[in-house]
């Protein structure tokens, strides 16, 4: 029909081409010939109809071709609009969530750390508990208005819940009509995003989720006849004009909600008239296609609100998140008014930076509300004396932990595609322990301001935490400056670990307990090794002496090199890496004599993998940084359940934890305790690099595996050791945590008895030099010192000695 | 055979008979069950009410919240929610991670879901942590059944790795 009409505008458009030309040349002949007067007033006549005729035709054929051209651009313009609007409109970036805070009866947890927790997951203060999102404190008491979240296993409805505190610990956890609660967990703080290319990041909210106060602001401010119009609203225009020329500039804008949508949905920011007039165009066609709330929701997710480096805010709900830390559901008629506020210019109006600018922008928010009625006097004025309310800078919601969104991006990209991370909304739930991830930041920072040297450059540093049982891996700092997504040393620093790998040397040795003891004398005297290029390696201590013939432990606890050289020689350096690889050590390792003594580059990740294995008693179990991942929808897609492998027998594990726990009581990690309580029972090793570049420390207790690295980038010598430096950093955040002591180290077949310290012969009770050392059944020594009585007993007396 | 032995362990006859016997016992109900690839579905070792007093004996000494969890995982692996029983009992690992019964849990359900090599590595590191003699003897029984699960598959290996060599 289109075409039929078009056919025979065609046709008339051709049967009209003519007259012009005629008229033109009839009249140039007219005016070149003489003519009489009634010839000339016909001929004048004629020429006069001949104009308008020729004129009509000229705008009939503007007009057929103008309304062609909007003919096609309309087919064309409403193929884009229903195109986008119809298919998915956004790339969501996954979303990363820590591991939520479990509060059950008996958590070691002191009350202020809980309630910094919670300020940093956004729950306000109050007087009173009402709302989800709340909570009130009255001495070790808090009261908590829990929200409500899709967790992995299933949805938890938002509750009240009171933990009562006593000494560090929850003694009581009960709900708000005073009955027993047995578990409740807070909604997982949000991490940040796997942030996509284009650094456009959303969240994306329903209308039914959205605040009804929020939409009528908005459509006050914004767009007052959004109900009324089809796209376009004249007396919006006018109304915006009057409001600007009344106070003197630019207060409202013409735009309706469905114009401001299409510019920035599908146009880009030029200012020309025709990208105005395919936004009028594409506005009214999308009115056309499109009910009032699809309009509204999609505004809602789509709307720029904030930036953040290369990353951009759009959308209410992480906006919410993004200035006040808490759900768009929560926030208050002032929170609301502030973020209409930003729309017009989320630069012009950043509350961070122009909080003067934002505030007063608020208020006028606030008296249009009033003015149309939708809010009280009372209410305005009430929201009017309220401050921001943003969250500080530190605390936004944005990548806050970029060194463990990278470790959940590399692990991620083994089971995902890069693209799948960056757009298809999926819900990832980590292993991150908030509260221990920002006490690792502070301790890192803190120490290392203390640690730098005037003068030269500033010390960097990295850390790994992870549960020494299971593997999760707790925290990771990749630098001193935590929030910066530069450099991520946890990961990628790879550097010498020293004397970090002589647990795995004494370990190899201890694995034959038929050929070496803790009590096994092992000489300490200065070494040379000839190497495959002939030339002659002589590594020597760290004090530059020789301590002569040592045990076995004592060379560990004491951090000897040339006994570990001489151990490491006679149990052959390609076991070393055998065992290397058991614990955990990826790819291939040249087995090379210095190796020994730790010329091997490793990452504080690799390092923290290896002594994962030591300090779950010989399990391998691999480092997890994601719990579960989950899709848009909520729907569970992967769950990384753990795994545990035993590679060493319990035995020799009970061997090599007995002499890293002597490390920290009489060896180079003994300085731990100027900061720990000696009751509590530690292993450890530290480790140091030639010239002093790097500085290590690897140790556990019962439940917490922490490594620490320290140099500069530059690989530049520093003025620390491991036991100088990194073990402060780890000390430091050891202190903080409520940690469980290691055991005496046990196992089936495994016997404690009673050693001569100078000889490695069995010792007596009385004897000054005599220490209980655990030996795997039928390698412990069968002579007794000459110094020392016979043990009359014969036999272990490990149940003995745990009292002693 | 196998619903007898279940039925002397809940009456709690079993526990002053020789871990000897136990194997015995173990070994011959062994024998009537067909050997199949499939993930077992019900074993002597899941067995409701046995599962029931090894919470019970827990409990003694135990978190009520692990507890808690343990009921709760339980009770989805036995509708056939093993995904979401491991879901489950991993927050529990996260509250405790020192708990034997979690991780015997665990190992049952890796069993279940065919994950036998994993279930076998977990039962292990159960009685790595537990002295409570039931709990056991329970991981004992179930290391046995899995054994003789995994044989076939061991041969099955070997067979294949027999032909590559081929």
């Amino acid at each position: 029909m289109l075409a039929a009409f078009l056919y025979d505008r065609h046709l008339r458009i051709r049967q009209h081409d003519h007259f012009p030309y005629n008229s033109i040349m009839a009249g140039m002949k007219r005016k070149s010939r003489p003519s009489g007067k009634s010839t000339g007033m016909r001929s004048s006549s004629k020429q006069k109809k001949g104009l308008g005729v020729s004129r009509l035709s000229l705008i009939l054929k503007l007009s057929t071709v103008g309304l062609t051209v909007l003919m096609t651009l309309m087919i064309y313009l409403n193929a884009v609009v229903t195109q986008k609007f119809e298919g998915r409109k956004w790339a969501i970036p996954a979303k990363v969530y820590a591991q939520p805070l479990e509060l059950y009866a008996g958590l070691r947890l002191n009350p202020d750390q809980l309630q910094l927790q919670l300020h940093r997951q956004g729950y306000q203060p109050v007087k009173q508990v009402v709302r989800p999102g709340t909570f009130s404190r009255e001495n070790n008491r808090l009261h908590i208005g829990v929200r409500g979240f899709h967790f992995p296993d299933g949805q938890e409805f938002s509750r009240q819940v009171v933990a009562i505190f006593n000494n560090g610990t929850l003694t009581a956890l009960k709900d708000s009509a005073g009955r027993d609660v047995v578990l409740a967990r807070l909604d997982p703080q949000l991490m940040g995003s796997i942030s996509p290319a284009r650094h456009e990041d959303r969240m994306l909210v329903s209308l039914d989720q959205v605040p009804r106060h929020l939409t009528q602001t908005l459509v006050t401010v914004e767009d007052r006849d959004f109900y009324d119009h089809r796209g376009l609203s004249f007396t919006g225009i006018a109304r915006a004009m009057l409001a600007n020329i009344s106070a003197g500039g630019i207060v409202q804008g013409g735009s309706t909600l469905t114009q401001q949508l299409v510019k920035n949905f599908f146009l880009s920011n030029e200012r020309t008239l025709i990208r105005k007039a395919e936004e009028a165009l594409m506005s009214l066609l999308l009115e056309w296609h499109y009910n009032k709330n699809e309009i509204l929701e999609t505004y809602l997710n789509e709307v720029y609100l904030g930036q953040q480096g290369q990353r951009a805010i759009h959308g209410f709900s992480l906006a919410s998140q993004f200035y006040f830390a808490r759900p768009l559901q929560e926030l208050d008629l002032s929170r609301v008014a502030l973020l209409v506020a930003i729309v017009k210019g989320p630069s012009w109006y950043n509350p961070h930076r122009y909080p003067g600018r934002a505030l007063e922008r608020r208020n006028l928010v606030l008296d249009m509300l009033l003015e149309q009625g939708i809010v009280t006097e009372n209410e305005a004025v009430r929201a009017q004396r309220m401050p921001l309310g943003t969250v500080p800078v530190e605390r936004l919601q944005a990548n806050a932990f970029p060194a463990y969104i990278d470790l959940v991006r590399r692990q991620l990209q083994t089971d995902y595609q890069e693209r799948d991370l960056e757009s298809e909304g999926l819900r990832i739930f980590t292993n991150m322990n908030p509260i221990i991830q920002h006490q690792a930041q502070e301790s890192l920072t803190r120490k290392l301001q203390q640690l730098d040297r005037k003068g030269k450059q500033p010390l960097e540093g990295a850390i790994v935490v992870t549960d020494a049982r299971t593997g999760d891996v707790q925290a990771v700092v990749g630098g001193r400056d935590s929030g910066f997504a530069g450099f991520n040393r946890a990961l990628d620093a790879r550097r010498p670990i020293g004397s970090l790998i002589k647990p795995a040397v004494y370990l190899t040795a201890l694995m034959k307990p038929t050929k070496y003891t803790l009590a096994t004398k092992i000489d300490d005297a200065p070494v040379s090794i000839k190497l495959m290029n002939g030339q002659l390696w002589k590594p020597s201590n760290f004090d530059h002496k020789a301590h002569g013939e040592v045990l076995l432990y004592q060379a560990l606890v004491k951090s000897y090199n040339q006994a570990t050289v001489r151990l490491g020689m006679a149990v052959g350096v390609d076991q070393v890496v055998n065992t290397l690889q058991i614990m955990g050590l990826s790819g291939q390792v040249k087995a090379f004599p210095s190796l020994l003594l730790g010329s091997l580059d490793l990452s504080p990740m690799e390092v923290t993998a290896m002594y994962q294995t030591l300090a779950s008693g010989g399990y391998r179990t691999p480092l997890r940084a994601i719990n579960a991942v989950l899709d848009a929808e909520g729907r569970p897609m992967r769950h990384y359940s753990l795994v545990v492998e035993q590679i060493f027998p319990a035995s020799s594990m009970a061997l090599i934890h007995f002499a890293m726990q002597e490390t920290m009581r009489n060896g180079t990690g003994k300085s731990a305790y100027r900061v720990i309580p000696d009751t509590m029972v530690l292993a450890g090793k530290t480790g140091t690099s030639d010239e002093q570049r790097d500085g290590w420390f690897a140790g556990f207790s019962r439940d917490t595996l922490a490594v620490v690295w320290v140099g500069y980038d530059n690989n530049a010598p520093t003025h620390l050791t491991g036991g100088t430096g990194a073990i402060k950093i780890w000390s430091d955040l050891m202190q903080q945590r409520p940690l469980k002591s290691l055991l005496k180290p046990m196992a089936e077949g495994v016997s404690w008895i009673i050693v001569d310290e100078q000889t490695g012969l069995r010792g007596s009770k009385t004897g000054g030099s005599n220490k209980f050392l655990p030996f795997i059944d039928g390698s412990a020594p069968r002579k007794c010192a000459s110094c020392a009585e016979e043990d009359k007993s014969g036999v272990v007396d490990w149940f003995r000695a745990l009292f002693e | 055979m196998v619903n007898v032995v279940s039925q002397q362990f809940e009456a709690g006859d079993l526990c002053y008979l020789s871990p000897l016997l136990l194997m015995l016992l173990a070994l011959l109900s062994g024998c009537s069950m067909q050997t199949s690839f499939m993930p077992m579905q019900s074993t002597l070792s899941d067995d409701p009410a046995m599962l029931l007093r090894l919470e019970q004996e827990a409990a003694a000494g135990q978190s009520v919240a692990v507890i808690s969890l343990l009921k709760q995982s339980r009770q989805q692996w036995q509708e056939g929610n093993l995904d979401h029983g491991l879901v489950i009992l991993h927050r529990a690992l996260r509250i405790n991670p020192d708990d034997p019964l979690v991780y015997y849990y665990m190992a049952m359900i890796q069993s279940a879901l065919g994950e036998w090599h994993k279930a076998s590595q977990l039962a292990h590191r159960t009685l790595a942590l537990t002295d409570a003699p039931l709990l056991r003897k329970q991981v004992h029984l179930f290391l046995v059944e899995l054994s003789r699960l995994m044989a076939p598959e061991a041969q099955s290996n070997q067979a294949h790795t027999a032909l590559h060599a081929l």
